[in-house]
């Protein structure tokens, strides 16, 4: 019993991490497709914006919430100045967004020094027999779900995300039914780094708050988004969160993390190699139509 | 005589190596259904969708209902009135039937009615609302575009081709339906390269030839169909 409560414990915690990380960058590849390398760097300001708010006395949950409104500012900025004149032009696109990167993690540096005071683990941890468990993670297993609802919502009950699908799906012929596909693509990519920056604020507690941090999701992330392809952006995000964490958690357990990325990286190639669309494009033609 | 809703004139425009539209003007009256006849290639989805305002005009204007919108974008003609049915259709693939009514609606007054107005015009369309529109047959895909631009009640219809690549007598269906909808009042501005379409639906009409309008087509010459058959020859 405790040990099957440990291992969904631990698939759980696995596909949490990978969803918050991933999510963001889903929203904006999978809607603009746009490469976005500076992912991690949004996900650290994140983090930024919620132990300087953390440690002059605002509530953990306040902090996470303005990190996602500061994160989606930083967003709007950066697709109005940049990004906003490489659509269509991916290559171009994904260079810019590196150089974002670096300034970004430099500028950090340079202006807040080496790391960040951390953000203790909020809520404790429980114990059932012998399993011991971290409230907080049972809290981002429920959050990751919950962000996935809403952003399901979001795009397919909601005027915003008819206009989105719309835009995404046809451009020209979104236009000439009025829908202002200029804006739409503003607010994506800032739903989509507001989203990075409420990640990396709630990862905070979990990791030393520092300039790099953001580098320890981005290949996860990553690996996450070409396994579900962008096909059906939810449906690829819980496919492929969940896939992935399935190949993982038994190698964790069995021998330690680093094994348990190396598995999980293997599954995600056997995949792409098998479906080269990803995993929602499957999930997609087999379930949704 | 009814008033103009559409005015071009001295219209220019292309994609960058020179110039594909190269001075056309017409005119569309209230009520009206106007064709275009011209053959492959010379230019009349590049009117159209100048018309539209999603190709830019180097030279020439554009009036609706008496107001230049040469310089608004194809969002804002939309907004106006402008409703267009592009050639090879564009539905939006992976969004079900009334999804793509509904985004037809959505920036023209939100008046979700004229689905139910449109389900009963084309109840195939009803029968297939919660499927995936790129899974529509090609007549399907041609009913859910003009169905689309439709339900936005549009003040000018612009039809692009709508005879393309569907069968014969869905062709005949889409005379009988542009005929049906003139008589609820809508304007129509046809292009098209198929004579017997344009006989059944245009009332008046246009020749073009390489990017120019040439000749205007009277009431008596539509039912020519020896001169506008000679006229796709040319
Ligand atoms: N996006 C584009 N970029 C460059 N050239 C184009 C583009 N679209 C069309 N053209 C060129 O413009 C010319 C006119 O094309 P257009 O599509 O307007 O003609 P059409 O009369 O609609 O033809 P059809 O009957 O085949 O639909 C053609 O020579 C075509 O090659
Ligand atoms: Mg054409």
């Amino acid at each position: 019993m405790d040990g099957v409560l440990s291992v969904l414990y631990q698939f759980g915690t696995n596909a949490a991490f990978l969803l918050l990380s991933a999510i963001g960058l889903i929203v904006i590849l999978g809607m603009m497709n746009i490469i976005n390398l500076a992912h991690g760097e949004l996900m650290m300001i994140g983090a930024y914006v919620a132990s300087s708010l953390y440690h002059s006395g605002v509530p953990f949950a306040a902090c996470v919430v303005v990190s996602f409104f500061a994160v989606a500012l930083v967003g709007v900025a950066l697709e109005r100045v940049l990004i906003r004149r490489f659509y269509g032009r991916e290559l171009q696109a994904l260079v810019v967004t590196w150089g974002v990167s670096l300034i970004l993690a430099q500028g950090a540096l340079l202006a807040f020094g080496p790391f960040l005071a951390s953000i203790p683990i909020p809520f404790g941890s429980g114990t059932v027999g012998t399993f011991s468990f971290s409230w907080y993670w049972i809290a981002l297993i429920v959050l990751a779900l919950l962000l996935v609802a809403g952003l399901w919502f979001l795009y397919y009950r909601t005027a915003f995300g008819l206009r989105a699908r719309a835009t995404m799906q046809e451009r020209e012929m979104a236009q000439a039914l009025g829908v202002k596909t200029g804006r739409v693509y503003m607010l994506t990519f800032a739903l989509g780094s507001g989203l990075a920056g409420l990640a990396g604020a709630l990862m905070a507690p979990t990791t030393t708050i520092a300039p790099y941090m953001g580098q320890q999701y981005v290949a996860p992330a990553f690996i996450t988004v070409v396994t579900g392809g962008s096909a059906n952006v939810i449906a690829g995000a819980l496919g492929s969160t969940g896939f992935l964490s399935l190949a993982e958690t038994p190698f964790t357990i069995w021998f330690g993390t680093f094994i348990g990325i190396v598995a999980m990286l293997l599954a995600s190639l056997v995949l792409i190699r098998l479906l080269p669309k990803g995993l929602s494009e499957w999930i997609q033609r087999r379930w949704l139509s | 005589m009814n008033e103009t809703v559409l005015s071009i004139a001295g219209l220019t425009a292309g994609y960058g190596s020179g110039d594909i539209l190269q001075g056309a003007s017409l005119e569309v009256r209230r009520g009206d259904v106007v064709g275009v006849l011209g053959r492959n290639g010379v230019g009349k989805t590049t009117l159209m969708r100048t018309v539209m305002g999603l190709t830019p005009s180097s030279a020439g204007s554009i009036t609706h209902n008496g107001a230049d919108v040469t310089g608004l974008d194809a969002e804002e003609r939309a907004v106006r009135g402008f409703g267009y049915v592009p050639q090879g259709r564009m539905v939006f693939p992976h969004m079900s039937v009334e999804d793509n009514l509904r985004i037809g609606a959505l920036e023209r007054g939100r008046n979700w009615r004229r689905l139910e107005d449109m389900y009963q015009r084309f109840p195939r369309l009803r029968e297939r609302r919660r499927q995936r529109a790129g899974t529509l047959s090609g007549g399907e895909q041609e009913m859910l575009v003009i169905a689309r631009a439709l339900v936005g009640d549009p003040d000018i219809l612009l039809l692009d081709e709508p005879s393309e690549g569907v069968q014969p007598n869905i062709v005949k269906d889409i005379g009988a339906l542009i005929n049906e909808l003139n008589q609820t009042g809508i304007t129509v501005l046809l292009v098209e390269q198929n004579v017997e379409l344009m006989q059944a639906a245009a009332r008046v009409g246009y020749v073009m030839e390489k990017g120019r309008i040439t000749q205007a087509l009277s009431e008596a010459d539509m039912h020519d169909g020896e001169r506008l058959r000679h006229v796709l020859s040319l």
